[in-house]
């Protein structure tokens, strides 16, 4: 089944073309970042405003690239929820518009379900049962995977999201917009043992996490350094390293301890954090500790795009799963909400 | 002879009209914060209803603004959608023009009607438009702001004003029968016919909605307070 997939629940709008026999024809994601970076966060109504515009060449440009016709498509997939409530109706609305004029069945689907799943994409395939680590700007959860659909929550953050950490700090810090990966950047040439920053909530039982301590130890950092409101640059770098160092630390001690305790020893790591190589590095020695394996989507698939809402709508569509013409988004939606494929396949 | 279909979702109701040959059916349901949800229903409903198959149609016109920022979205994103799927030509429709056709079809209106819809924040969006012959005409500039402002433009006016933004004060103490007209897709169904004859429908790549309201309520970086001396 040749599946289109639409992602427009933040400040990315992404399109996909994904086959189930052929895997992966297309995709193509449109970045926001010069609309909300004067901004420095993202402003929900440009966002809004900017996936009308994007959508509908993207989609395009994808069924070109694939030497695809619309009419070749045999579902839809798109993203309508948890996410920006008005960005993700623009995405739900044309897709599901667009199936019900072209006559074929569509599907809502899970904007974390999809990151979830974004390493099926790849050639090296993890079997289930695996640990999820879903680290992204908006989520930091620890899932347990049985199958698709089958989720059970290990643990999640209290407050930031590891990834709005990262932003946050790199704000405090004068960094360009987005934060997180200019952060990552200077922490290659700091000294990550220069601030003894905190390793939170590791020290107790229990895989859930907390990031605003960080960022308050980096404000702190950042004050005691900074000389008549000026920091210079190897304390940047420095506080950058301590910080991430101290981020990527706390996020494999909980993925260590819920491979221990979950018997599990395939983990993923999929979301917009999963892109910093730090991480990356660390959590494939933490497996190997625990004769393990960490498998994670390339850097494209980590970030949102559509690719992944095509391949998870792929599923729930071939098992008969289709979403009503009356279109709804859900803005929050625990994952642990989601039933089961109705049938193997 | 033509079928188009016109959808609106810019006001808190839901609507679409269907005009087949000239012959107009149509829907209009109050559906506050739901149009994402009745909009495809709806279209399906009419045209099963009128026995036209989606791919009967030859055009496809929405509710292009202003409004419900997310409303027209809705209606634009639907249209995209379906003229997409469909290949079908689009045209975006001023939502305060046809608030200016309802008020014009009757005989105190005269030949001018000022649109005024509340654009909530305590602005309203305002178009005047010429009557000639029942139908409308854009006379100026669409605009949004305070009601004071838009009251100033008015007392020159000298027509008929129309919309629910006369409910708002300074407004409010006219207490117009005019005051409860929103727009809605049977009346935008004679305007898309219109544009339909003068050849404006086109690509659904190039419609965007009309927010008027360009400005959001965020500050930028520089307004932000700030822990380090910026740059």
């Amino acid at each position: 089944m040749l599946v289109l997939g639409l992602e427009t629940s933040c400040d990315e709008t992404g399109v996909a073309l994904y086959d189930t026999e052929r895997g992966l024809l297309a995709h193509r994601v449109y970045s926001q970042i010069a609309v909300h970076a004067e901004y420095g966060g993202v402003v929900p109504e440009l966002a809004s405003r900017d996936h009308v515009r994007k959508g509908l060449p993207l989609i395009r440009e994808v069924m070109e690239e694939a030497g695809h016709t619309l009419q070749d498509l045999g579902g839809i997939a798109y993203t309508s929820g948890p996410g920006l409530v008005g960005a993700l109706l623009v995405g739900a609305c044309l897709g599901r518009s667009l199936a019900w004029s072209l006559g074929i069945p569509a599907v809502g689907v899970h904007h974390m379900e999809g990151h979830l799943l974004a390493p099926m994409l790849e050639d090296d395939v993890p079997e289930f049962p695996f640990i999820a680590l879903l680290v992204s700007g908006g989520h930091t959860q620890l899932v347990k995977v049985e199958g698709i659909g089958e989720y059970e929550l290990l643990g999640e953050s209290l407050d930031d999201a590891a990834g709005e950490a990262f932003d946050k700090a790199a704000k405090m810090m004068g960094l360009p917009y987005p934060g997180g990966p200019a952060l990552s950047k200077l922490a290659d040439e700091g000294d990550a043992g220069r601030f003894s920053f905190p390793r939170p909530m590791t020290d107790r039982p229990g895989l859930d996490f907390s990031f605003s301590g960080l960022k308050t130890f980096t404000r702190t950092t950042i004050l005691n350094c900074a000389v008549d409101g000026v920091l210079a640059e190897q304390d940047k770098k420095d506080i950058a390293a301590g910080f991430q160092t101290a981020v990527v630390d706390t996020l494999a001690i909980k993925c260590k301890r819920a491979m221990k305790q979950t018997g599990v020893n395939r983990l993923i790591i999929a979301g917009g954090v999963g892109a910093n190589r730090m991480l990356r590095e660390q959590l494939k020695v933490t497996a190997e500790q625990l004769k393990g394996r960490v498998y994670y989507p390339r850097p494209a698939l980590c970030t949102d795009n559509g690719a992944m809402i095509a391949y998870a709508g792929a599923q729930r569509l071939n098992a008969g799963e289709v979403s009503d013409i009356a279109v709804s988004c859900v803005p929050r939606w625990p994952m642990t909400e989601l039933k089961p494929l109705a049938s193997g396949n | 002879m033509s079928v188009i279909l016109t959808i609106d979702a810019s006001s808190s109701l839901c609507s679409v009209a269907l005009n087949i040959n000239g012959e107009l059916v149509w829907n209009t349901e109050e559906q506050p914060r739901r149009h994402a949800q009745r909009l495809l229903p709806m279209i399906d409903d009419i045209l099963a209803d009128s026995g036209i198959s989606r791919h009967q149609l030859d055009g496809l016109a929405f509710g292009r603004g202003p409004g419900s920022f997310t409303g027209i979205r809705i209606a634009v994103s639907v249209a995209q959608g379906l003229a997409l799927g469909l290949n079908l030509p689009v045209c975006g429709i001023s939502s305060l023009e046809a608030v200016a056709l309802a008020a014009a079809s009757n005989s105190e209106a005269g030949d001018r009607v000022l649109a005024i819809m509340d654009a909530h924040m305590g602005e309203v969006f305002w178009g005047e438009f010429d009557v000639l012959d029942g139908m409308t005409q854009a006379g100026g500039v669409e605009q949004v702001g305070s009601p004071e402002l838009c009251l100033t433009q008015a007392s020159e006016f000298g027509g008929l004003l129309a919309g629910d933004g006369l409910r708002l004060a300074p407004f409010s103490e006219l207490n117009s029968a005019y005051a409860t007209i929103q727009p809605e897709a049977r009346i935008m169904a004679a305007l898309a016919n219109r544009e339909w004859n003068n050849g404006n429908f086109g690509s659904p790549d190039n419609q965007l909605p009309v927010y008027l309201r360009n400005s959001v309520a965020w500050k930028k970086l520089d307004e932000q307070p700030s822990l380090l001396k910026r740059n």
